[in-house]
């Protein structure tokens, strides 16, 4: 289960690499659904989420990570 | 620097000279526009970055320089060697001649931009050879070539091979914020002068302990077991003062203590080797500032090195052209720091004025005693460190380590007092209160650091904190706190002693001047009000 920290940390990235504004309810986010969510901005949410949570992650989850709910899933699988 | 710090020290910036160069790298940059522009700023400088457009890098490579634009290369081996990138797949046969001619030949083109500034990332090649160790060879020569040029090498570990592959950016994100800064430390470099003046911390960077607190036969400098990170560190300083560099110290301490480990014969170096050995407990940049006038040395040609984050930040705010660095706290830091200590510091060739330079700066030092000039304004700083304060009841359960806080703490110390378990457990018995403090903030965790005893009449009879938090207000945001709970202290039973001279001070401010030993008042509702900015740089937590 992820702490209410990282949750908070988690949603604070996805604000910041998609720009959306301080408020904006990220938890249901999809890549289709949110126009700033390009491939430049997909690399640096990675990058992000790496840096934040210290996982490194390959290629294949790369393509998959393209939800918060998938993110958030992938993270709770490494125990953050 | 992970993303959320550079977003908040982005954010965070007031402003400041523009930073303009040019970041090659042959591979997608983009990510890092915000860790440079971070990595900037934490220097005081507004990063103007321009990159190359994807894969360019070669082409640009053959265009000339322009000697007005700063650039700063991120090398890969493929940009040496094409056939070894790894999104080409791997070759199904190389000519290895043909490799090494091809490298020889870019390498030749980098050395017409003398004044380009490269950084090497020797990531892992492709399996290019049927004889690994023909590959192994070809990978030292390509980093080989690198040095030959002037280029910083950075950890083979920074590379990421999935971020590389599936993005173009070759750098991960556990890794990226730190090559920025080697990047934006590159392009600094490029305008500084060699510095002249090399100005460290004593405890736990010339040596590890606390003298005040563990004596001379508590602190280590030797080459064994604790002390061998200090005893090198003092080996580049021997080696620096030896060619002409200036050699200082600046410590919180009493004056009369941190001399004994120069005069032990236990260190490389010794008390000569130093133009000013400065100790007290005022702002060391005050002590900086005043050095660089009596020296007559322009303060960028100072470099500092303290290992508390705190002292740092103070010295960075106030004193911004003087070169900060943290001394590591862990080995694997070790290598990396020393590296560019040492690159500060270029030297080609030793005179005999070099050898002689610190006698001649001594002189002009001479009568020189630590002053109590104000430092910089802490508050943004300390904020940011997101400090969690936790007081705990340590009247109830294990009072082990409050105890001994009490015990064998010298500087921040009420009294001086030293008490046993007994003596304790009496006191709580007839209706004392015994408080420790925990502190945590963004660097980690401090553990216990501050230890207060409070008699049945109100009166503080032991108040201590570790020296390892100085300057993090935590001694006024606790006071503050105690001010306000139901039953608050009325005074302090203060002894100055030979070593308590923090405490003096402290106690100073929130009680006024003080008139010999014995219960100091205090005033509840005036030390509340006056120090409550203290108490919000904390989250205040109390089980």
């Amino acid at each position: 289960m992820m702490t209410d920290e990282a949750e908070s940390k988690l949603q604070e990235i996805v604000r910041a690499t998609l720009e959306l504004p301080p408020d904006a309810d990220v938890t249901g986010a999809r890549q289709l659904g949110v126009e700033s969510w390009d491939s430049l901005a997909h690399v640096s949410l990675m990058l992000a989420i790496e840096g934040e949570f210290a996982v490194a992650i390959d290629i294949a989850d790369q393509i998959q990570l393209t939800s918060y709910p998938a993110i958030r899933r992938y993270l709770e699988e490494r125990g953050v | 620097m992970n993303f959320l710090e550079a977003r908040r020290l982005v954010a965070g910036f007031q402003g400041g000279p523009r930073l303009p160069f040019v970041f090659a790298l042959s591979g997608t940059a983009e990510p890092f526009a915000l860790y440079l522009r971070a990595a900037a700023a934490r220097r005081g400088r507004a990063a103007d970055v321009r990159f190359l457009p994807f894969n360019t890098l070669a082409q640009a490579l053959r265009a000339d320089a322009d000697p007005t634009v700063t650039e700063v290369f991120l090398l890969l081996p493929w940009d040496i060697a094409p056939e070894a990138d790894w999104r080409s797949g791997v070759p199904e046969a190389v000519d290895h001649e043909a490799l090494r001619s091809r490298a020889a030949e870019t390498a030749t083109l980098f050395a017409r931009r003398a004044q380009a500034h490269l950084l090497y990332l020797p990531a892992p090649l492709p399996p290019l050879f049927p004889d690994p160790a023909r590959g192994a060879a070809f990978a030292r020569s390509l980093e080989s070539l690198a040095l030959g040029l002037g280029a910083r090498v950075l950890p083979a570990d920074a590379f990421a091979l999935g971020g590389y592959l599936s993005s173009g950016c070759p750098v991960g994100g556990n890794w990226i914020g730190r090559v920025a800064e080697a990047v934006v430390e590159a392009v600094v470099a490029a305008r500084a002068e060699p510095r002249k003046v090399l100005v460290t911390d004593l405890d736990n960077v010339l040596w590890s302990g606390l003298i005040s607190e563990d004596g001379l036969e508590g602190i280590a400098c030797e080459s064994s077991g604790r002390g061998y990170r200090h005893f090198i560190y003092q080996g580049l300083l021997r080696r620096l003062k030896r060619e002409g560099t200036i050699l200082a110290a600046v410590s919180r301490n009493d004056p009369d203590i941190v001399l004994a480990p120069f005069r032990s014969a236990r260190m490389l170096l010794g008390e000569g080797d130093f133009v000013a050995i400065i100790a007290g407990y005022h702002a060391k940049s005050a002590q900086i500032r005043e050095l660089a006038q009596r020296l007559n040395l322009g303060l960028d040609s100072f470099v500092f090195v303290d290992d508390n984050p705190v002292e740092v930040a103070e010295v960075s705010l106030a004193l911004p052209d003087v070169r900060c660095m943290t001394f590591p706290q862990h080995d694997d830091e070790l290598v990396a720091f020393l590296a560019d200590l040492a690159s500060l510091f270029p030297h080609r060739e030793t005179t005999a004025e070099d050898r002689e330079r610190t006698d001649l700066y001594r002189r002009r030092l001479e009568g020189f005693v630590a002053n109590d000039l104000q430092g910089a304004d802490l508050t943004r700083f300390l904020q940011d460190l997101q400090m969690t304060l936790t007081i705990h009841d340590r009247g109830r359960g294990d009072r082990t380590r409050a105890v001994q806080l009490i015990n064998k703490t010298n500087q921040f110390n009420l009294n001086g007092r030293r008490v046993t378990d007994e003596q304790v457990g009496a006191i709580l018995d007839a209706g004392g209160r015994l408080f420790g403090a925990t502190l945590a903030d963004r660097t980690g965790d401090h553990g216990e650091i501050l230890v207060c005893l409070v008699a049945p009449d109100g009166t503080i009879e032991s108040l201590v904190m570790s020296c390892r938090v100085f300057q993090r207000r935590v001694e006024y945001a606790f006071l503050a706190w105690l001010m306000v709970q139901p039953t608050p202290p009325t005074g302090v039973r203060w002894v100055s002693t030979p070593r308590n001279a923090p405490f003096h001070q402290f106690l100073s401010e929130v009680a006024g001047p003080l008139n010999g030993a014995g219960v100091v008042r205090l005033e509840p509702a005036a030390v509340a009000a006056h120090q409550a900015p203290d108490i919000a740089l904390f989250t205040l937590r109390q089980v």
